[in-house]
């Protein structure tokens, strides 16, 4: 890896923080309506601030054998691991909507309380009703990631903001992720900038809403565990990061079995396999308690209780609707300004993110991108069978927690140097997913 | 000299694997050349077959015929010729060059692009209908000419206005140019559905033509002609024949025969007449002119020699002119403007509408099979021929790939400030005249050889338009 490019790329991204923050601090002066910066812009700014200078000493440092004196002391891969993290943080925490739904919230509480049950206020919506108790339908880990902001500051804990953090840690984790395949700086910073601006991550994380929610736990989870499998690949961490995606979004349990694969693949004996093992019965312990004590069931009834009266939840009639949201659906087309709106059914894939068509540029005759398709198309499953599509949503977002798995086939498809037509989908992408969280903050869904 | 033609005194390759002579590459496209040619004809049998046992297997009292139409049968029976005269000539002159001693011999590129056409002309024949269109605004605008005078005074189910106690036809006048011939003898029995077939086809064989000048692989061209002929909406509007499709047919099959002789020797005065020729039958390809201009300029590197250029461009604008100041006693066709009741015919606010047709307009989606159902609108270029993507692979800092970029761009532009989106339609309509810029940017994007990328989105596009013709053969619109 080039260092040069590698401590540039890092100044670089400590300097995007500033002139993003100062643009909202500057914007909500002006506008007077506009909210100021949050906590979190503010952390942003102070870190691309104080980045900028301390990473140019140790990069100088460096230079003269001397970087392990520093009382800050981090590589220049730790470094721009950092700055990308600042960069994503001050993105996600400037651009960032007002707290809504937060039923992840409402069940930390109730954690800490000792119980399942919620307390549903009026705007709480979808919930099981089981005699006086109401129950969550999202699966618990991210209301467990949320139980030490909650016991802090209860149910006023602003949900998005925590979204915001783990979002930028996502990035972090994207950035690390990337530096396992055989890529130039330049492409890693395309391929980064793709999936922290250029997809609907972005938008799901500054929403962090309910729905939201636990896609964004799903990712950061994800990439941990593709982290673990493509660096030191060892079964236990690979098991506890993906359990816990599983226990964020349920659909990852069908990624899972490509994990276990793809370690043995990597040269892991099937004995030092069986350390995968431990993790996923935690978790799954975790999941039949709770079930048990919620629905007197192994499994979450959560969906079924609340799905539709007189047909399944799950089944094969739904997925001509699916398919259509994935690949078909468009934005509305209205009389006024902006003439082209998102629409509140969502957007599909290639009209959002149409760089994922790069993944196709991996060879599909080799096993890694073999499996990461199988991993994608796995845990798109139960989502391409269900009886909602996702509404309401900008893009597809029942299919964001296989975005990393894409990451990686278009990782391996890139071949170190990126392209003109890479450069040019990941700005296009870029453009459609600011163009809909633009138009969210000032219409909404209208 | 062009900068995607290696040099012919180098015997390096820059492009293929390393060790292996530009003369042995040679060698080595020209077997897979002949090996393609015997691919085509054998496909014009196979289809021919597919097609039998398709018509077989479907019969009933009412359709007792099952024998393939005249066209398949045709495009089979000289296929079967051409495999064994196309052997014998390369056993005859194996470098693919003309021998003269054969009766029947063509040179490997001439055998491979009439094999191309055979494979299509069966495909397209076998797939549509030779049911005349009702929709014949052309014929009747052919006998018309026939008769010397212009307008058609035809019935209501085909676009026309009144002009002065005439009623005009609205289409650019090429088409009906091309048909006269036909008209002639069979009057307005013409049926311009065979037409639009045969000229379809034709654009198929000129697409082939055209991918051969450019520098890739046998197998890349295979890959990109079938893009071109089945992978986008020229299919549907290929076998459809009616009035709107066979303006841009003929089009697009002036453009490609424009843009081969570009790439090809690139004589002004033929590029010019050529581009001319397809400006009277789409008039967007009118602004176009210049790109032809600066493509010579690229291959000749000789100011004095674009001169030349002049005379097909004027030809266009004088039976342009000409026409429209015998119909409206003005230089421009104010035909659309007409029909558009007075609402302008272009305006910025129209903008949303074609770009909107253009990127995002999907098919509808409801609970009847096969559920997903192509809509009248139209469907956005983006979701039914998504390999077009490709396009942006070349480098646009290279002066060549600049200027058919700034073609397809500028030959879509009209359309994209236009009053109509082109509806009724499948696919977008409006912007198939860009598509031989767009396939020759693909091409010099693949770098020779066709990626998996390129494959996998080829595949993707086929089978998205296999299934719309077919929706629309079965059902029509949804």
């Amino acid at each position: 890896m080039d260092s040069a490019t590698l401590w540039n790329a890092a100044a670089g991204f400590f300097l995007i923080a500033i002139p993003l923050f100062a643009a909202k601090f500057e914007y909500s002066n002006w506008s007077r309506s506009g909210d100021p910066p949050n906590i979190l812009a503010w952390y942003a700014a102070i870190f691309g601030l104080c980045g900028l200078p301390l990473s140019r000493i140790a990069r100088g440092e460096a230079k003269n054998q001397r970087a392990g004196e520093l009382p800050f002391y981090l590589s220049a891969e730790g470094w721009c691991t950092f700055a990308v993290f600042t960069a994503f943080l001050a993105l996600y925490a400037v651009t960032a909507f007002h707290p809504g739904y937060d039923e992840q919230v409402r069940q930390a509480v109730a954690f800490l309380h000792g119980h399942t049950y919620i307390q549903v206020g009026t705007d709480a919506i979808e919930h099981a009703q089981i005699g006086p108790y109401s129950y969550a339908l999202h699966p618990p880990m991210g209301p467990v990631l949320l139980m030490p902001f909650v016991a802090i500051w209860g149910y006023a804990t602003n949900q998005a903001l925590v979204s915001v953090l783990i979002g930028a840690v996502s990035m972090a984790l994207a950035w690390r992720l990337l530096y396992r395949f055989d890529l130039s700086t330049n492409g890693r910073v395309w391929l980064t900038i793709f999936f922290g601006a250029g997809t609907t991550f972005w938008f799901e994380t500054i929403l962090g809403n309910t729905w939201s929610f636990p896609e964004v736990v799903a990712v950061l989870f994800t990439l941990a565990a593709l982290n673990e499998l493509f660096g030191q690949a060892r079964p236990f961490w690979v098991g506890t990061f993906s359990a816990l995606s599983c226990f964020a979004r349920y659909d990852q349990a069908l990624a899972a079995p490509v994990f276990l694969f793809l370690l043995w693949w990597r040269g892991r004996t099937i004995r030092e396999l069986f350390w995968i093992i431990p993790p996923f019965i935690a978790v799954g312990i975790a999941f039949v308690g709770i079930n048990e004590a919620r629905f007197n069931s192994f499994f979450d009834q959560g969906v079924m209780l609340t799905g539709p009266k007189d047909a399944p939840a799950f089944g094969l009639r739904y997925l001509a609707n699916n398919l259509y949201t994935v690949f078909f659906l468009p934005p509305k087309l209205a009389n006024g300004f902006p003439y082209i709106r998102p629409s509140y059914a969502g957007q599909c894939l290639a009209l959002t993110s149409p760089a994922f068509v790069l993944v196709f540029r991996a060879n599909m005759r080799r096993m890694i991108p073999i499996m990461m398709l199988l991993a994608a198309a796995g845990a798109s499953m139960p989502s391409l069978l269900c009886y909602a599509n996702g509404f309401a949503q900008f893009g597809a977002r029942h299919y964001v927690q296989v975005f990393p798995y894409l990451l990686v086939m278009m990782a391996i498809g890139m071949r170190r140097g990126i392209d003109q037509m890479s450069k040019i989908l990941i700005v296009v992408s870029i453009l459609l997913v600011s163009y809909g969280a633009w138009h969210y903050a000032m219409w909404n869904w209208t | 000299m062009d900068t995607f033609l290696p040099p012919c005194e180098s015997t390096a390759d820059p492009d293929g694997p390393p060790g292996i002579s530009l003369q042995r590459r040679q060698d080595r496209d020209l077997a897979d050349l002949w090996t393609a040619t015997r691919g085509f004809f054998v496909l014009t049998l196979i289809i021919f077959a597919a097609d039998l046992v398709i018509l077989f297997s479907l019969r009933s009292p009412e359709k007792p015929k099952y024998l393939p139409n005249y066209l398949v049968s045709s495009a089979a029976l000289v296929a079967a010729c051409c495999i064994f005269l196309a052997e014998k000539s390369r056993r005859s002159d194996p470098d693919g060059a003309v021998p003269g001693k054969f009766p029947f011999t063509l040179s490997a590129e001439g055998w491979s692009t009439t094999a191309v056409f055979l494979a299509f002309l069966a495909f397209y024949a076998a797939t549509g209908w030779l049911d005349p269109s009702p929709f014949n605004a052309h014929v009747l605008q052919a006998v018309q000419f026939l008769h010397g005078h212009i307008y058609l005074d035809a019935g209501d189910s085909i676009e026309q206005v009144t002009f002065e106690g005439h009623r005009y036809g609205i289409h650019p006048p090429l088409p009906a140019v091309l048909m006269m011939p036909f008209a002639a003898i069979w009057g307005t029995d013409v049926n311009q559905t065979i037409f639009s077939l045969i000229f379809g086809t034709i654009n198929v064989a000129l697409a082939w033509q055209l991918l051969g000048r450019l520098n890739i692989s046998v197998n890349a061209r295979i890959w990109f002609t079938i893009f071109y002929g089945v992978g986008t909406t020229l299919w549907f509007e290929t076998i459809n024949g009616g009035s709107w499709d066979v303006t841009e047919t003929v089009a697009i099959g002036f453009t490609l025969a424009a843009l081969s002789e570009s790439f090809g020797q690139a004589r002004p005065a033929l590029v010019a007449f050529l581009a001319g020729l397809a400006s009277l039958a789409r008039y967007d390809m009118g602004p176009v002119f210049p790109v032809y201009v600066g493509l010579v300029y690229l291959r000749r590197r000789n100011w004095r020699e674009l001169f030349w250029m002049i005379p097909g461009f004027a030809m266009a604008g004088i039976v342009f002119m000409g026409l429209n100041v015998v119909r409206y006693h003005y230089w421009f066709d104010i035909g659309e403007e007409m029909l558009a009741e007075g609402r302008p015919l272009f305006r910025l606010r129209y903008f949303f509408d074609d770009f909107y047709t253009l990127i995002f307009l999907p098919p509808g989606l409801d609970d009847k099979f096969p559920y997903i159902h192509p809509q009248g609108g139209g469907l956005a270029l983006t979701l039914l021929s998504p390999a077009f993507v490709l396009a942006l692979r070349p480098s646009f800092r290279n002066p060549t790939t600049a200027l058919v970029g700034l073609g397809a761009i500028i030959s879509m532009l009209t359309s994209l400030f236009f009053l109509w989106t082109g509806y009724l339609q499948v696919g977008t309509r409006h912007y198939i005249h860009a598509f031989p810029f767009l396939l020759i940017l693909m091409a010099f994007g693949t770098g020779r050889q066709a990626d998996q990328l390129t494959k996998i989105m080829i595949s993707v596009s086929v089978v998205l338009v296999a299934f719309t013709v077919w929706h629309m053969r079965m059902w029509g619109f949804g």
